[in-house]
């Protein structure tokens, strides 16, 4: 033990619904889960993983190319996490095409809609348990 | 039954109501979204945001059911705005206080309930944001705490400047 606390689980939520992002922030932080970072758009948490590193994603893929392609670059090291960051992905739709590109980008979890609170936080949970140390 | 009783500082949490200036408003979306919301998230047939007046329960929002009061002494949010904490009737039908409460043997023949207080900066609980089903359900850890952060979003729109009060 080095006798530091231990930096908080950052998790970067990046849900456009406004109503199930603060939902979800509300509730992991009131369980003390996660210190969470939220974003409206892919293209804010690009953004923002261009300067900041976090522990975890958990990414809305209705905005369909941009989102892989974020994905894609946390991968290759192109943004300031970790290239094994942990990820779930929300999905309106998941064909087995997707199904795959989503396995290859190895994202851990994909929720399917309805999109609930609950599968959220028990998701944002299941990420906890799979730390990876920051790029 | 056990009647809602009426609390010991009944009159400042009356008067903490009627100065939110909502009771008998029309419907709005920035409550009927958080209670439609809530309805989807808990699969849930009947969701309110119940306003607990002198003796009436009135429904500033709802769900799944068309009337838009119900007596204060039989109505299940008196009791959830005497305490502190939501209030979880898994089986009303096993519940002494309830078990033969008119809306459990009757319409909406309620069965499920949990009401999660709406407390004002001033302490005083004005009503309560509620699900109920016709059915018997479990509520967990976890259902609670969603349930307390939804209920604080109704608190935040009630606090809102620009709200209905304004």
């Amino acid at each position: 033990m080095t006798g530091t606390a231990a930096a908080p689980f950052s998790l970067l939520l990046a849900v456009p619904q406004s109503l199930l992002r603060r939902t979800v922030a509300d509730v992991a932080r009131s369980l003390q889960l996660a210190d969470v970072h939220e974003v409206a758009s892919v293209a804010a948490a690009e953004r923002l993983m261009e300067t900041e590193s976090f522990d975890a994603l958990l990414l809305d893929l209705d905005a369909g190319a941009a989102a892989l392609d974020l994905l894609v670059r946390v991968r290759e090291r192109r943004t300031r996490c970790a290239p094994t960051l942990p990820i779930a992905v929300l999905a309106a739709v998941c064909t087995a095409e997707h199904i795959a590109r989503l396995k290859q980008l190895e994202v851990r979890r994909v929720l399917l809609t309805p999109f609930k609170v609950k599968d959220m936080v028990t998701s944002i949970t299941a990420l906890r348990a799979e730390p990876v140390g920051h790029a | 039954m056990i009647p809602a009783p009426v609390l010991p500082d009944d009159e400042l949490r009356l008067d903490a109501l009627r100065q939110l200036l909502i009771l008998d408003t029309p419907a709005e979306e920035r409550f009927d979204r958080i209670v439609q919301f809530a309805a989807e998230e808990f699969d849930m047939p009947i969701v309110l945001v119940s306003l607990v007046d002198r003796d009436r329960q009135w429904f500033k929002s709802r769900v799944g059911l068309q009337a838009c009061e119900t007596a204060r002494d039989i109505s299940f949010c008196g009791h959830a705005i005497a305490q502190p904490d939501i209030l979880v009737v898994e089986d009303a039908a096993d519940d002494l206080r309830f078990t033969d409460n008119p809306l459990v043997t009757a319409a909406p023949f309620i069965r499920f309930y949990a009401g999660a207080p709406l407390l004002l900066a001033s302490g005083h609980a004005v009503g309560t944001l509620c699900l109920i089903d016709t059915v018997p359900r479990a509520f967990d850890a976890l259902d609670r705490s969603i349930l307390g952060c939804l209920r604080q979003l109704v608190v935040d729109e009630l606090d809102r400047p620009g709200g209905a009060r304004r």
